[in-house]
C-alpha cells in the first residue's frame, strides 16, 4: 500500500511562491488500478514525479507499506533514441547488472507480449508513435514492477492506437496483477480501466474527490452507467 | 522499410564512386608534383604527417579536457552560471599570443604547437557539449534516473550517446580550426611539418611546389572530411533525440 501523507510542493518562479500541491492525502492499494484526472496545471504530473521519487515534495511524506519497483512510462515515450527496440527493453535490465542469458529471455518474452515482433532491431526513429509507446510499456514491465506509473501514456497517440494500447495496458494489468498509478485527462480513458479515480484541481493542486468506479469489467463505453459516471467526474472537475 | 533500404544501397553506390574519383584525382596531383620538382616528395607526405599527428594528439586531450570542463561547468545550477560566462571570456583568449611564453618554457618544439592547439581545440568542443546538454530532454533523464542508471553507466550509456551528436559537430569544427593554426604555428615556431615546408618553399620562390603543395593539402582535408567525418555525422543523426 503506498500512503500519501501531506504532501505539499512549492516552486520559486521569480521570487515568487507558486503551490503547485496543496496538502495532498491519499491511499492507494497494492493491485489496484488508480487514475488521476484534472485539467492541465492541476499538478497531476508533479505528483506522480513525487510519487516516483524523480522530485522531492516541499513538505509530507511518501511512505510504501514494502519497497516498491517502480517504473514509469513516458506521455512522449523517452525512449533512448541511440538504442533498438531490443537494448531500450533491457536498458533497465541492463543498469542492475542482470546477465546477457537473463535479459535476452525477459526481452523475447516482452516483445512478443506487447506486440512487437519483427520490430527488435529498429531504432524508435523507425517506429510510429503507438510502436514507441509499446516500447514503453515493454521498457517497464522488464523490470517486473510492483507498481507501474503512467504519465497520461496514450494523450500524444491517434485515438485508434490509444484504443489498442488501452485494451493492452487493461490485458498487461490483469496479467501482472501490478498495482497502477495512471495520470490521464481523458475521463472515458480513466473509467474504462480503473478501480478508482482521483479528481484533481488546479491553483493550487489539490485533491476535489475520490471516485470508485464499480461498473463491471469489461466496460461497456456506450452504457448509461459509463456515461452517469462520466458525467459526475466532469461536474467535479474545475478548471 | 523497403524505402530507406533502398536509400543506403543508392549511398553506398555514391560512396564508392566518390572514393574512386577522389583518389584518382590525388594521384593525377600527386604526378604533376613530382613532374614540376626535383625535390621528393615523400618530404611533403612526412610534413603532412607530422601536421596530423600533432593535431591528433591535441584532439586527444582537447576532448579529454573538454568533457571534463563540461561536467564541472555543469555540475550545479549555481556553478553553472559563473563558469560559462567565464568559459566565454576564456574562448576569446588569442592563443597565438602564448607563443612568446611558450617558447621560453620548452623551447622551439612540438610541444608548443601542441600545446596551442589544444587551447584551439577545446573551445569548438565544449560549447557544443555545453548547448546540446541544456537541450537533454527532461523525460530521458528521468527515464535514465527510474531504470537507475547511475555514476558511470549513466555516463556511458546515457550522457555520452545523447552528446554524441555535438561531439562530432563540435569536433569538424574543431580540426578545420586546428589545419589552419596547426599550419600557422608551425611556421612561426619553425618546426618540421607542412606548414613549415609551405613557407619554405614560399621564402624560396618555388611558388609552383608552394601551390601544389595547397592543392595536395586540400586533397587530403577534403577526404579526411569525406570518410571520417561524414559518416560520423551521418551515424550520428540515428543517435539524435526527437524534439
Amino acid at each position: 500500500m503506498l500512503k500519501l501523507d501531506h504532501i505539499t510542493k512549492t516552486f520559486a518562479v521569480d521570487d515568487q511562491q507558486i503551490v503547485a500541491l496543496k496538502d495532498i492525502n491519499l491511499e492507494i492499494n497494492n493491485g489496484e488500478f488508480f487514475s488521476i484526472i484534472g485539467p492541465s496545471g492541476c499538478g497531476k504530473s508533479t505528483l506522480l514525479r513525487i510519487i516516483a521519487g524523480l522530485i522531492p515534495a516541499s513538505s509530507g511524506d511518501v511512505s510504501w507499506e514494502e519497497p516498491p519497483i517502480l517504473s514509469f512510462v513516458f506521455q512522449n515515450f523517452a525512449l533512448f533514441p541511440y538504442l533498438t527496440v531490443t537494448q531500450n527493453i533491457e536498458f533497465g535490465l541492463k543498469m542492475n547488472g542482470r546477465s546477457n542469458s537473463e535479459r535476452s529471455k525477459k526481452v523475447v518474452e516482452l516483445i512478443d507480449e506487447v506486440g512487437l515482433s519483427g520490430f527488435s532491431d529498429k531504432h524508435p526513429k523507425e517506429l510510429s508513435g503507438g510502436m514507441k509507446q509499446r516500447v514503453g510499456l515493454a521498457r517497464a514491465l522488464a523490470m517486473d514492477p510492483t507498481v507501474l506509473l503512467l504519465d497520461e501514456p496514450f494523450s500524444a497517440l491517434d485515438e485508434f492506437t490509444a484504443k489498442n494500447l488501452r485494451d493492452l495496458l487493461g490485458k498487461l494489468w490483469r496479467k501482472h496483477k501490478m498495482t497502477v498509478i495512471m495520470i490521464t485527462h481523458l475521463v472515458s480513458e480513466a473509467i474504462e480501466l480503473s478501480d478508482r479515480i482521483a479528481v484533481m484541481s488546479p491553483l493550487p493542486g489539490s485533491v476535489e474527490e475520490i471516485v470508485d468506479n464499480s461498473l463491471k469489467r469489461p466496460r461497456d463505453l456506450r452504457s448509461k452507467e459509463f456515461f452517469d459516471l462520466e458525467d459526475k467526474l466532469l461536474s467535479l472537475v474545475k478548471s | 522499410m523497403r524505402y530507406t533500404h533502398n536509400l543506403a544501397l543508392v549511398r553506398r553506390r555514391q560512396h564508392s564512386l566518390a572514393i574512386s574519383l577522389t583518389i584518382t584525382a590525388v594521384l593525377i596531383v600527386l604526378i604533376i608534383f613530382l613532374g614540376f620538382t626535383t625535390l621528393d616528395a615523400s618530404q611533403f607526405f612526412f610534413g603532412f604527417f607530422l601536421s596530423f599527428s600533432r593535431v591528433l594528439a591535441a584532439y586527444g586531450f582537447a576532448m579529454v579536457i573538454a568533457m571534463a570542463l563540461l561536467l564541472l561547468a555543469t555540475s550545479s545550477p549555481a556553478i553553472e552560471s559563473i563558469a560559462v560566462p567565464i568559459l566565454d571570456a576564456l574562448q576569446s583568449f588569442p592563443s597565438f599570443a602564448l607563443f612568446p611564453l611558450l617558447i621560453v618554457w620548452f623551447g622551439k618544439s612540438s610541444l608548443d604547437v601542441i600545446i596551442v592547439l589544444v587551447i584551439e581545440m577545446v573551445w569548438p568542443i565544449l560549447f557544443s557539449l555545453l548547448t546540446a546538454k541544456k537541450q537533454l530532454r527532461e523525460d530521458t533523464l528521468e527515464a535514465a534516473s527510474i531504470y537507475q542508471a547511475k555514476g558511470w553507466r549513466f555516463f556511458r550509456y546515457v550522457f555520452l550517446p545523447l552528446l554524441f551528436p555535438s561531439l562530432v559537430t563540435g569536433s569538424i569544427v574543431a580540426w578545420g580550426e586546428a589545419w589552419e593554426t596547426v599550419i600557422g604555428a608551425e611556421i612561426i615556431v619553425k618546426v618540421m611539418g607542412v606548414g613549415s615546408y609551405l613557407s619554405q618553399s614560399g621564402e624560396r620562390g618555388q611558388t609552383q611546389i608552394l601551390l601544389i603543395g595547397i592543392v595536395l593539402l586540400l586533397a587530403i582535408l577534403f577526404i579526411l572530411n569525406k570518410y571520417i567525418f561524414l559518416p560520423l555525422l551521418n551515424l550520428s543523426t540515428k543517435y539524435q533525440q526527437e524534439t
